[in-house]
């Protein structure tokens, strides 16, 4: 071994180094982070940090698709149609131009279970990015105008979605294993439900969601805790509260029922698949961690578990991927996969075997302690600017605590092989198939 | 100066000011290292950039330079590529490598603690890669088979075909990637042969940004890299430019997609050309944010598309500006045409000073932020010095944009925006 290749492990501590894991910090150490709510119900999460001129701040509606009740596409159209015009900035799109035209960022992104509305600037521009976030979430205007405007606009967005065959697969996915919960149907809706939908409809979705005791603002920079609280007083403050919506039922959680199946030819010359499991929603935040250790396990690295078995059973993936995102209700997990029609079977198969090994027998190390790491750098490497952690703590605070955003790390760090070992999923809630037919069902 | 103007100044001279200034230093073995320290980030990044282009490939060996980035990865003589990951990993560090146009990239994050560990890998991986016949044959298997791509989607088929027409002879055509053809016949012996050449102190730039005390990066690196011995580094290859147009071409090619793709490409400057950063300000006055012209005018406006954007990667040896749309098959006449009428208004009427300074705003200030991360400023600091703009370039950076003109615009907008590629990508019937 080189010197210096051996001089740097020993520097570390060569057991530290090369055979147990290393301390990754935690990117929201408890005693950075402070909260506070304005009287009208609007709750703050706010990490301080000076080394930077610059504050980056997100606010977060609990309203996302998932809250739609009947029409489809609502929660996501109201993103689009809250930069058309507010009461202060009334042009379509000023109250972003406004940001940018000082060097700002914006964006605004919609999930099952919240909207996020997000901005970065120099910190000497605080009133305004409050400013302009309290205008487009609590005063846009809605006009009929921007409406029917913006409808071809987003009917394009869902087209693009569409022609992705892994984002359509995985919207299938969700609406062949969900019967009753909303979260059945893709953020954007369908075309048809699109068309169908009117300006009084997404009015009243905002008048619904959008209200102080719903909503959450988080801000990391180049702030004070007193200046931030003068600031968003002035910015939210004159908003009166209101009682925050009940939301739709939980999906019931069928045990008895058999995997679901679903076929969609397309023209492609190759299967894409996915195998939906069922998953935990946010108030299991232990089996949270696990399922993401589970899934940092299966899918990443040069040492993914997934990849290394398909290779020993001799079954050719092309390429595929695990998602698990964490919901409010219990969410799924879904693994997915491109193959020739010839093997897309033996890969659900082996899949389905590798699974039930894992949650049998002992999960291998190293490859368990890699995960666990990886995990944990992931979540340092994701959060290293003050846009980012805003973000991260906008999603915890969405989810029902932007403090949590301070467990994660800790939690990841207990888990323990057989703590993990309960969350590989093994209940195949769905098959779903797209592109030339598996070869070989019967 | 309104009072706009000089909020705007003083908006963006205070996220400028604040940066620290990096240093360059040459070491004896002529490898320079850049180290710009910042406590803003909780992790370290070191790239590592490698002079060594597409056009220093023979056309007979396409994709060779992805095979010894791949193979080099793979381990050293003192430790094997698993290792020296899974140590990496369990300190919460990742090693990466990325093949660009006109160099190769190697990166590593790891946190604050872990730096030396991180210079001690990126260290083996640059001085002293195994290239075992096992790892080069193995590289080679694995550029094979990512040789095609995927092609979901509109964009990525216009993308294919427009690469396709733009650089159809030219050694950055397959992005790196090689041909199959071209793969097979590499062999170990010419890949490291490759290796011996291009990768010495001489071609390499390696810069190390976050949170670090440069003293104790720069007694590393010696330790590290000093002794790293090379050959006199290569004759920069000759920037052969990709060929022009004398005139206009249509493509238009039908794919199981249900959005239509509209894509103009123009060819453009290299890189370290003067008009290169002017070209950069129209790239924000059409397609930078919600100010922008073609956000406004056809997504707005017209309602003609979701997606609309520009690209305008930074190559050498000349580059192209490319202008897009996603939109129904219906519309297709009118996205291109509110393109093209977007452009001759370019080139025909002088920008307003408020729209330009929006664009110069827009520019400067996705630069600023973008160096948040440690890894993209950390990149940009080495590629400015692999090409010859040196490591002040960036601080510039901001300065230079404020310094383009309204007559700067219209001038390269004259010269770039004649001929172009049309890709049209519309849903099969």
């Amino acid at each position: 071994m080189r010197i210096s290749w051996l001089l740097a492990l020993l520097c570390l501590g060569w057991a530290a180094a090369a055979c147990a894991a290393g301390d990754i910090p935690n990117p929201f150490p408890p005693r950075e982070l402070a909260s506070f709510t304005l009287s009208n119900g609007l709750h703050v999460v706010l990490r301080e940090d000076h080394t930077l001129p610059i504050v980056s701040m997100v606010v977060v509606v609990r309203g996302g698709s998932g809250s739609e009740a009947n029409t489809r596409g609502m929660a996501h159209f109201l993103e689009h149609l809250t930069f058309q015009g507010t009461e202060k900035y009334p042009a379509a799109l000023a109250p972003q131009y406004a940001l940018e035209s000082l060097g700002g960022m914006s964006n605004a992104v919609t999930t099952r279970d919240m909207t996020r509305f997000q901005a970065s600037i120099a910190s000497n521009q605080l009133g305004l990015l409050a400013d302009v976030l309290a205008e487009v979430t609590l005063h846009p205007t809605l006009d009929d105008t921007p409406f029917q405007k913006e409808q071809p606009v987003i009917l394009n967005e869902v087209q693009r979605d569409e022609d992705s065959p892994v984002t359509a697969l995985l919207n299938m996915a969700y609406f062949l294993t969900y019967t009753r919960h909303p979260y059945r149907y893709p953020v954007t809706g369908a075309i048809d439900e699109i068309m169908g939908l009117t300006s009084t409809d997404v009015r009243a979705f905002h008048a619904r969601w959008y209200v102080p005791s719903n909503m959450s603002v988080t801000l990391v920079g180049d702030v004070t805790a007193k200046k931030a609280q003068r600031v968003l007083e002035a910015a939210f403050g004159a908003v009166k509260g209101a009682t925050p919506p009940a939301l739709p039922a939980p999906e019931p959680d069928n045990a008895a029922v058999h995997t679901q199946r679903l076929h969609v030819p397309r023209d492609f010359p190759t299967t894409f698949q996915v195998m939906a499991f069922p998953a935990p929603g946010r108030d299991e935040p232990g089996k949270v961690a696990a399922t993401d250790l589970v899934m940092s396990l299966l899918a990443d690295g040069p040492d993914a578990l997934l990849a290394r078995w398909w290779q020993q059973q001799g079954i050719p993936v092309k390429r595929f991927g695990v998602e698990f995102v964490t919901t409010r209700e219990p969410g799924r997990f879904l693994i997915w996969a491109e193959t020739d029609p010839n093997a897309a079977l033996r890969v659900k198969e082996s899949t389905q075997l590798l699974l039930r090994q894992l949650a049998m027998g002992p999960l291998p190390e190293p490859a368990f302690t890699l995960a666990k790491q990886r995990l944990l750098t992931q979540f340092l490497l994701e959060n290293e600017t003050y846009s980012q952690q805003a973000a991260t703590l906008a999603y915890f605070e969405g989810l029902g605590g932007g403090m949590t955003a301070t467990q994660y790390v800790p939690t990841v760090r207990a888990l323990t092989a057989e703590r993990v070992q309960p969350a590989v999923p093994t209940r195949l809630l769905g098959w779903v198939t797209l592109g030339a037919a598996p070869e070989g069902e019967r | 100066m309104t009072r706009r103007l000089l909020l705007l100044t003083l908006t963006l001279a205070a996220l400028a000011a604040h940066a620290v200034t990096p240093t360059l230093e040459r070491l004896p073995n002529t490898l320079r290292v850049v180290v710009q320290p910042t406590t803003a980030s909780q992790v370290v990044s070191l790239e590592a950039l490698v002079r060594y282009s597409a056009l220093d490939e023979a056309p007979s060996e396409s994709g060779l330079r992805r095979v010894l980035m791949a193979a080099m990865l793979d381990g050293s003589t003192a430790v094997g590529g698993a290792s020296l990951r899974q140590t990496l990993t369990l300190n919460g560090g990742e090693l990466d490598g990325r093949v660009h146009q006109d160099a190769l990239e190697f990166s590593v994050t790891v946190p604050a603690s872990a730096t030396n560990l991180g210079l001690a890998a990126l260290a083996e991986v640059l001085c002293h890669p195994a290239l075992s016949d096992t790892s080069i044959n193995g590289a080679i298997a694995q550029a094979r088979a990512r040789v095609g791509g995927d092609l979901d989607g509109a964009l990525n088929v216009a993308t294919w075909l427009s690469q396709g027409l733009l650089y159809h002879d030219h050694p950055y055509l397959s992005h790196g990637d090689g041909l199959a053809d071209t793969l097979a016949d590499l062999t170990p012996a010419r890949v490291r042969e490759a290796y011996a050449h291009y990768v010495i102190p001489g071609t390499v730039v390696l810069a190390v940004v976050g949170r670090c005390a440069e003293k104790d990066v720069r007694t590393q690196v010696n330790g590290l890299f000093g002794a790293w011995a090379g050959t006199a580094p290569p004759a920069p290859p000759i920037l052969l430019a990709p060929p022009g147009l004398d005139g206009s071409h249509l493509e238009l090619r039908e794919a199981p997609v249900k959005t239509a793709c509209v894509m103009l490409s123009f060819p453009i400057c290299g890189a370290t050309h003067a008009d290169f950063l002017p070209l950069r300000v129209v790239d924000a006055l059409l397609g930078g944010g919600t100010g922008a012209r073609l956000f406004r005018d056809v997504r707005e406006e017209h309602n003609l598309a979701y997606d609309v954007a520009t690209a305008m990667p930074a190559q050498l040896a000349g580059g192209h500006f490319t202008l897009y749309a996603l939109t129904g098959a219906a519309y297709m006449d009118d996205v291109k045409q509110a393109m093209t009428d977007e452009l001759v208004r370019l080139q025909t009427e002088p920008v307003p000073e408020p729209e330009l300074r929006r664009a110069k705003a827009y520019l400067k200030g996705r630069y600023l932020l973008s160096h948040q991360y440690s890894a993209l400023q950390a990149f940009d600091l080495a590629w400015y010095e692999l090409i010859g703009l040196g490591v002040p370039f960036d601080a510039e950076f901001p300065t230079r944009v404020d310094a383009v003109t309204a007559d700067d615009v219209q001038r390269v907008a004259r010269a770039y925006f004649t001929h172009y590629y049309l890709v049209v990508v519309v849903p099969q019937t």
